[in-house]
């Protein structure tokens, strides 16, 4: 039964939580607890709507699968970080807010999913470091923002349901469609709503950044995108797609900005996230009917790509102190499955090909093409911004440092970055090569 | 019209009208007054308002319930805000508004100011806690201002959303308790003051929304909300008092 994906989470964080400081322990429970959520989610088979508390739950096979996705990356980050000292209660926070944003993702009334939603990304924003200068700034700055987000997305469900009681106007339509862009702007971390991200990236935790920078939005994208279709402005032709095309233009133009102007693997990664997250934009401007469609395959690469840069980023932090170009020279000697995910990895956000990233990128164009052809060239460009962030760390990793200093990577961190960058690496052939059906399971949605 | 004979005429419709007025009165003191446990106080005393401006749409059950959710957040945030105050004490800092203007003009730094909201530099906050302490946007004459520009802030909303499926008073408390909360998270600068005036902002929609929406999932989960916020507003700003007290230590 699907109630048990938002439960199972749940139930997990209070047998962690005596475990809070032994993370040998804890680690592996919180682990296992998410893998096991994403087993049952692909095992479900059809599973039709569940009644809880006069509310319809449920989520479809492709939302399952993506969900499922997300739940083993954030499972990767636990068991591959699990070494650095972080505060005590970070993986039972993490089970609690998986399991409220998956309580979300399964809630088909838009006024509720928002709340959980906003539940979840509050006990997301604890995992950020406590004790660490200008945290306190940003985890409230993050709150702020976040109840901004889930008041505009209730006054949006607000619209929608004074629509269905027979409450007709544009302006009501309009001032509906505004406030789901801006608290799912916020949301999705998209344009300039999402500049919080690279905020969060700057701090050495990696989980508070996969949750932040990908699950989050993966969540928000499942929860939102229903309610893309019943506020369509029927008066207003292409009211939605403009603003929503808009909207991704400028996050990749302040994505591919910002991160060439950033100093720090981590914040490349941070503006690279929100740039990409200008693409999910644009296909959903390009395809407002409420159907995911590609946005939802972008998401997971995306979701992929920023797990492995950020882990990469963890690894020169231990190996060579810092993940600044300079730090970095040298690299390749000391951490080298760590470079090859920051290559992988940064590529593919920036939408390079061969990466998966570009796959999806030329379906965005060429749909853009027929809509704005002048935009293509501005986010191809932006694209190029963010390629050019990472080379140039990858240019300093590849060179040989004058002199030896840092120590190598560990087999365990080496463990689970390989086979991650390897599968960014080959998902292109590994699609193609796949049944047909596969992929146009996960692009339709279920 | 005077102002005494429009207090009494707005008051004499009915309690509602007095709990707006005293919900406005909280939200806007929130904004000029600086001493934190009275802002907690105030918080408080909104929520204890807001309960009583809903009580005509709730039932009795769900008002009391939103009245002890209103003492735990104030509790919450009682804390931390003896903590800061204690700080203040401890660095030498006078409470006052005078050190605040003295001390205010260094941290007029457009870039820093700006470096520290987008978060691109951590090291903002171990600045002098002086520094800190005393920003300029924070004095009196601003926070004056503030509360003008949020009162007519709320004016204009209300004359161009008036929302007539709405009683009007409701709607003009909501959209100045939502302008006041706005003003004090632009000009506050330390965690606990911008959770309570985000809470303000909370209560400010609260009050608009759980009018149109009545279900009790909703009211629940925006309890919850609520709570979830403070609590992590609370173990923020301890975290924040304590890096602060070390660093002065270390001088």
């Amino acid at each position: 039964m699907i109630v048990w994906l938002a439960v199972l989470p749940m139930v997990a964080a209070l047998a962690v939580a005596p475990f809070r400081r032994t993370r040998h322990i804890a680690a592996p429970m919180a682990a296992a607890a998410l893998v096991l959520m994403a087993l049952l989610a692909v095992t479900l088979g059809d599973a039709g709507p569940v009644i809880a508390l006069g509310r319809v739950l449920r989520l479809l096979p492709g939302e399952r699968a993506t969900l499922a996705i997300v739940w083993v990356l954030v499972a990767v980050t636990i068991l591959c970080t699990y070494r650095i000292p972080q505060q005590s209660l970070l993986y039972p926070l993490a089970l609690a807010a998986v399991g409220m944003l998956t309580a979300a993702a399964m809630t088909r009334h838009l006024a509720i999913a928002a709340l959980l939603l906003e539940l979840g990304a509050i006990l997301t924003v604890m995992l950020i470091p406590a004790r660490v200068a200008g945290a306190a700034s940003v985890s409230v700055r993050l709150l702020v923002l976040f109840a901004v987000a889930g008041a505009c997305v209730l006054l949006a469900s607000w619209t929608q349901d004074a629509r269905a009681a027979g409450l007709e106007g544009d302006a009501l339509l309009s001032m509906g469609a505004i406030c789901l862009t801006l608290g799912g702007g916020i949301l999705l971390a998209a344009g300039p709503l999402g500049l919080w991200l690279p905020s969060v990236f700057q701090f050495d935790n990696p989980l508070a950044s996969v949750m932040l920078g990908a699950a989050l939005p993966t969540t928000a994208l499942i929860c939102l995108t229903d309610a893309l279709a019943s506020l369509r402005p029927p008066g207003v032709p292409g009211f939605w797609s403009d603003l929503l095309l808009a909207g991704g233009v400028l996050a990749c133009l302040i994505g591919g900005l910002g991160a060439t102007m950033q100093a720090s693997l981590r914040r490349i990664a941070g503006y690279a996230a929100v740039a990409d997250m200008g693409i999910v934009f644009m296909a959903l401007g390009l395809n407002p009917m409420g159907e995911m469609g590609i946005s939802a395959g972008h998401v997971l690469y995306r979701a992929l790509a920023i797990t492995v840069v950020c882990l990469a980023s963890n690894v020169f932090q231990e190996c060579l102190g810092g993940d600044d170009p300079e730090r970095l020279q040298g690299g390749l000697r000391y951490a080298p499955t760590a470079v090859l995910g920051m290559i992988v990895g940064g590529l593919t956000l920036a939408g390079a090909p061969p990466t998966i990233g570009f796959a999806s990128r030329v379906s965005v164009y060429r749909g853009l093409m027929s809509a704005q052809p002048s935009w293509v060239v501005l986010v191809v460009l932006t694209g190029f911004g963010v390629a050019w962030a990472f080379t140039r760390c990858a240019i300093a990793s590849l060179s040989v440092a004058t002199t030896p200093r840092g120590r190598r990577e560990s087999w365990w961190t080496a463990l689970w970055i390989l086979p991650l960058s390897l599968l960014l690496l080959f998902l292109p052939y590994v699609l193609a090569i796949s049944p047909s059906g596969w992929f146009a399971f996960f692009l339709s949605g279920g | 019209m005077s102002v005494p004979t429009w207090v009494i005429e707005f008051t004499g419709g009915g309690s509602a009208q007095i709990a707006s007025l005293g919900l406005g009165a909280a939200a806007l003191l929130m904004v000029v007054l600086t001493d934190r446990p009275l802002a907690v106080g105030l918080l408080l005393l909104q929520y204890v308002l807001l309960a009583w401006l809903l009580a005509e749409q709730l039932l009795p059950a769900i008002t009391l319930v939103r009245l002890g959710q209103g003492l735990a957040i104030s509790l919450i945030l009682l804390l931390p805000s003896g903590r800061t105050r204690q700080i203040s004490g401890h660095t030498g800092l006078p409470n006052g508004e005078r050190a605040e203007a003295r001390h205010g003009r260094r941290l007029w730094d457009a870039s820093e100011r700006l470096a520290a909201w987008t978060g691109t530099n951590p090291s903002a906050e171990r600045t002098d806690p002086m520094r800190l302490s005393g920003i300029y946007a924070e004095g009196l004459p601003m926070r004056l201002a503030a509360a003008v520009l949020a009162m007519l802030l709320a004016s204009g909303l209300a004359r161009t959303y008036p929302l007539p499926v709405l009683r009007g008073e409701l709607v003009w408390v909501s959209y100045w308790v939502m302008c006041c909360g706005l003003v004090a998270l632009l000009i506050g600068r330390r965690p606990l003051r911008i959770g309570l005036a985000l809470l303000t902002l909370m209560n400010g929609f609260e009050a608009l929304y759980l009018s149109l929406e009545k279900s009790l999932l909703v009211m629940g989960l925006l309890g919850i909300v609520h709570i979830l916020l403070a609590l992590v507003v609370s173990l923020r700003t301890e975290g924040w008092a304590d890096l602060l007290q070390g660093e002065s230590a270390l001088r």
